[in-house]
């Protein structure tokens, strides 16, 4: 699919219903790959702050998401200030 | 014997919506996931799903393919993540969806049972139409598995008379044909698949030594007793579909001696496969301590239950998830 096509796509409004669960897999798409990354970044060494910042929200919002669900064999960064 | 119903649908069902979501690699499990759990059940919920073509494994390519679409539609070619196997141990922090929530938690409101068919009802009447573009892509619909629901025989639950106070046992539906089941359950060098406080186990002239995980999946170290850490593991009888297996601690000789004996039969689209666990009491414990025992058994005996059920329930969680991978 080329952009052009894409761009169509995503503007189908034919059938809201169809089109919302769709947008509804496409979160859970992002969500998943979210987790991914931010792990990926853990395991990297960035820290919270640097990881919030490259998804631009709030430290505190991404620490509170995920603190809890990445992978527990990646060596948390303390808070540095 | 609500709550205690309850309690038992939503631990069991929960764990294994929540396995069947890792193989997404999803953050969340939703009510895809909860659909895949219910085709998973032993009882009445699980056959009528089976009934109308909706196998574990038939719904799980079609949540797949349904994300593969409905992304397509969007002109998003990708798939979720997950590479389909079950990521074992879980995670910490695996939430379910509020609507997840609210499909448990409504199965067991007021006047409605809040057993397996309950939470499929729920299931069947969630609004956002995905459970039904499901159902649609696997060749049925609500109505089908509603009138399966009505006309199964709700079977009486198995009043079974367990051998011993000691002794609980349970029956699970695993989608694998009993021979796959039986070379699991039958294999010594296999018990720690699906016998979670065994790290490995050698062979030791006609018996087997088994030593005890002593750290968790984590790293994390685990409060094994010393003396607890060797078992001596016997396998009392076998055939083609039955095993027993008695766990001994030759460090802890007056301790209770474990067992397991599973049996095996062939159900519709896979097995029903019984487990009888629970301990065979042993010397028990000396002076002063000996001479309340028959008091602190009494006072014991509703968390030996719970103890009993949470040991089985983890038992029948490891074979099916070994055999569904």
């Amino acid at each position: 699919m080329n952009a052009t096509e894409t761009a169509r796509a995503a503007a189908d409004t034919a059938d809201p219903r169809a089109g919302l669960r769709a947008v509804a897999s496409l979160r859970t798409l992002a969500d998943a790959l979210e987790l991914r990354q931010v792990e990926a970044a853990l395991r990297a060494g960035m820290t919270w702050q640097q990881i919030a910042d490259a998804l631009g929200v709030t430290r505190q919002a991404v620490h509170k998401k995920y603190a809890k669900r990445v992978d527990p064999t990646i060596a948390q960064p303390r808070k540095k200030t | 014997m609500k709550i205690s119903q309850m309690l038992a649908t939503s631990m069991t069902l929960s764990l294994t919506a929540t396995e069947e979501a890792t193989r997404f690699g999803v953050s969340e499990v939703d009510l895809e996931h909860l659909l895949l759990a219910l085709a998973l059940d032993e009882g009445s919920a699980g056959r009528a799903l089976r009934d109308s073509g909706v196998t574990s494994e038939a719904a799980r390519e079609a949540v797949a393919a349904q994300h593969r679409e409905q992304l397509a539609s969007l002109g998003v070619d990708a798939d979720l993540p997950g590479d389909g196997r079950i990521q074992w141990p879980i995670r910490r922090g695996y939430d379910f969806t509020p609507r997840a929530t609210d499909v448990l938690s409504n199965a067991g409101a007021k006047k409605k049972a809040g057993d397996p068919p309950a939470v499929l009802r729920e299931l069947l009447a969630e609004p956002s139409g995905t459970v039904s573009a499901l159902l649609q892509r696997l060749g049925t619909d609500e109505r089908e598995i509603r009138t399966r629901l009505d006309t199964v025989q709700q079977e009486a639950p198995v009043r079974r008379t367990p051998t011993s106070p000691l002794m609980r046992t349970t029956t699970v539906f695993v989608p694998a044909p009993p021979e796959e089941i039986m070379a699991l359950v039958r294999d010594p060098a296999r018990l720690p698949e699906w016998e979670p406080g065994l790290e490995r186990v050698d062979a030791d002239g006609d018996t087997w030594r088994g030593t005890a995980k002593t750290s968790d999946d984590d790293g994390k170290p685990l409060r094994v007793a010393a003396r607890h850490v060797r078992t001596r593991i016997v396998r009392d009888a076998h055939g083609d579909a039955h095993v027993a297996w008695r766990l001994a601690y030759p460090d802890d000789p007056r301790a209770n001696t474990r067992r397991i004996a599973v049996s095996v039969r062939e159900a519709d689209g896979g097995s029903d496969v019984t487990v009888e666990a629970g301990w065979i009491r042993g010397a028990g414990p000396r002076g002063l301590r000996r001479a309340v025992a028959p008091i602190t058994r009494l006072m014991m005996r509703p968390i030996v239950r719970w103890a009993l059920w949470i040991q089985l329930t983890t038992l029948t969680a490891g074979i099916s998830r070994a055999l569904r991978g």
